[in-house]
C-alpha cells in the first residue's frame, strides 16, 4: 500500500474538500472529498476519509468510505472496514474481507489502458 | 560587479562573522561595494542605488527575512540576485543549494546563474522562500481553479515548486502538533502524528473568518484574505544548481 510519505497530494484529516481534484502523483485522502477525483497513479482513501464522488485513477485503494464510481485502470483494493456504494470497474481486484460493496463490478482489459506490460496482464478477481 | 547588502547587525558575533565574510570575499577577488540597510537607506534605496551604479549582481548577506526583502526590492529590475546566508536555513539551502556562508562566497566566484520561480502576494508582493499563516483554531477556506478546501487550524505555508518541469504552488497545513499530542495523551492513541495536508495548484486564494497575518520569513507582508500565485517573471540567482 501507498504510504502518507510517497503521496504527492495529501488531504489531511482536519480538510473538508468540494470540486475537482486533479493530480498527476498519488492523492492520499483521509479528509472528507466531495467531488471527482482523477490520478495518474494511486488514490489511497485512508481509513477516517470520505469521498463522495467518482474516482478514476491507475490504482485505487480503499480503507475508508466511498459513495461513488471507482475506475482503476489498473488495481482496485478494497480494504477490510472499507466501504463503497458505487459501481466499480477494474483491470485487477482485490474485495478483502470485512469490506461493504454495494454496486455492480466490471473487469476491464488492463491492455486497453496501457500498452505494454499491464497490457498482458489478464483481469484478476481476488476475494480474501 | 557585485553590491553587497549586508542585513543590521549590532551583535558582536554579527560583526565578527561580517567581517570574516568580507576577508573572505577579499580573498576570493569578488570583493565589490558593501553596504548595510540604515532607517536613511532602506533596502529598496540601496538595490536601486546598486542597479543605478551598473552592478550586474545584488548579494543579500543575512538571514531570509533579508534575503526576501532584497527578493522584493528587486522586482523591477534585471539584476542578479546572490545570497550568503549568515545561518544554516533549510529555506535558504533549498534555494542555493548550500548553508555555508564560504561555499556560498564560492558559488558566487563561479556566478552560475539559474532562473528561480517566484510566489506573489495579492499580485503586488514577491515571495522566494514560503509564505505563511498561523491559522490555530480558525478555518480557513482555500481555493483554487479545480476546488474549494475547508481548512481547521493548523499552520497553513505556501512555497513554489517545480516538479517534474511544472512550476506550482504547494500548499502545506500541518496541524499543530503539541496540542495533538496533549489530546493523544488525553486518549491514549497512537503517538503517530497525522499526516499534513498537501495540495498543489498554480494560484490560490484563502479566506478567514478574521483578518490573519501573512509571513514571510518572519516578516509580516500583508493579511487574509490573500491570493498566493506564481510570479509571471522568474528571479535571476546564483546557485549551485537549479532548484
Amino acid at each position: 500500500m501507498a504510504s502518507p510519505e510517497q503521496s504527492d497530494t495529501i488531504i489531511g484529516a482536519n480538510v473538508e474538500l468540494t470540486g475537482s481534484l486533479k493530480n498527476q502523483g498519488s492523492i492520499h485522502i483521509n479528509g472528507k472529498v466531495t467531488g471527482d477525483i482523477t490520478s495518474d497513479a494511486t488514490v489511497v482513501v485512508g481509513e477516517q476519509a470520505m469521498v463522495m464522488g467518482p474516482i478514476i485513477a491507475r490504482s485505487v485503494i480503499v480503507s475508508g468510505m466511498v459513495h461513488g464510481s471507482i475506475v482503476a485502470h489498473d488495481l482496485l483494493e478494497l480494504e477490510p472496514k472499507s466501504s463503497v456504494q458505487g459501481d466499480i470497474s477494474a483491470a485487477r481486484l482485490n474485495i478483502k474481507t470485512g469490506a461493504t460493496f454495494n454496486g455492480t463490478s466490471q473487469m476491464i482489459g488492463a491492455g486497453k489502458m496501457e500498452e505494454g506490460e499491464a497490457g498482458k496482464k489478464r483481469p484478476r478477481l481476488e476475494i480474501d | 560587479m557585485y553590491y553587497y547588502i549586508f542585513a543590521p547587525s549590532s551583535a558582536p558575533r554579527g560583526l565578527e562573522l561580517y567581517a570574516q565574510i568580507k576577508q573572505h570575499l577579499a580573498a576570493l577577488g569578488i570583493a565589490g561595494e558593501l553596504v548595510t540597510p540604515s532607517p536613511g537607506r532602506d533596502v529598496e534605496t540601496l538595490v536601486r542605488m546598486a542597479v543605478e551604479k551598473r552592478y550586474s549582481t545584488v548579494v543579500a548577506v543575512g538571514d531570509p527575512g533579508h534575503v526576501n526583502r532584497i527578493a522584493r526590492a528587486m522586482e523591477n529590475y534585471d539584476a542578479v540576485l546572490g545570497i550568503i546566508p549568515t545561518s544554516s536555513h533549510p529555506d535558504l539551502i533549498s534555494l542555493i543549494g548550500t548553508g555555508d556562508w564560504k561555499e556560498a562566497a564560492e558559488q558566487l566566484k563561479k556566478r552560475r546563474v539559474h532562473e528561480v520561480p517566484m510566489g506573489c502576494l495579492n499580485e503586488t508582493i514577491n515571495f522566494l522562500t514560503p509564505a505563511s499563516v498561523q491559522l490555530g483554531d480558525e478555518i480557513g477556506y482555500l481555493g483554487t481553479q479545480g476546488y474549494n478546501a475547508t481548512i481547521i487550524g493548523g499552520q497553513l505555508s505556501v512555497s513554489v515548486v517545480a516538479d517534474g518541469g511544472k512550476v506550482q504552488l504547494c500548499c502545506k497545513v500541518i496541524e499543530p502538533i503539541e496540542e495533538l499530542r496533549g489530546v493523544r495523551k488525553l486518549f491514549a492513541k497512537t503517538s503517530a502524528i497525522p499526516d499534513p495536508t498537501i495540495l498543489f495548484a498554480p494560484a490560490m486564494e484563502l479566506t478567514t473568518s478574521k483578518n490573519m497575518e501573512v509571513i514571510v520569513a518572519g516578516d509580516v507582508v500583508c493579511n487574509t484574505p490573500v491570493r498566493f500565485s506564481l510570479r509571471p517573471k522568474q528571479l535571476r540567482l546564483v546557485a549551485s544548481r537549479a532548484n
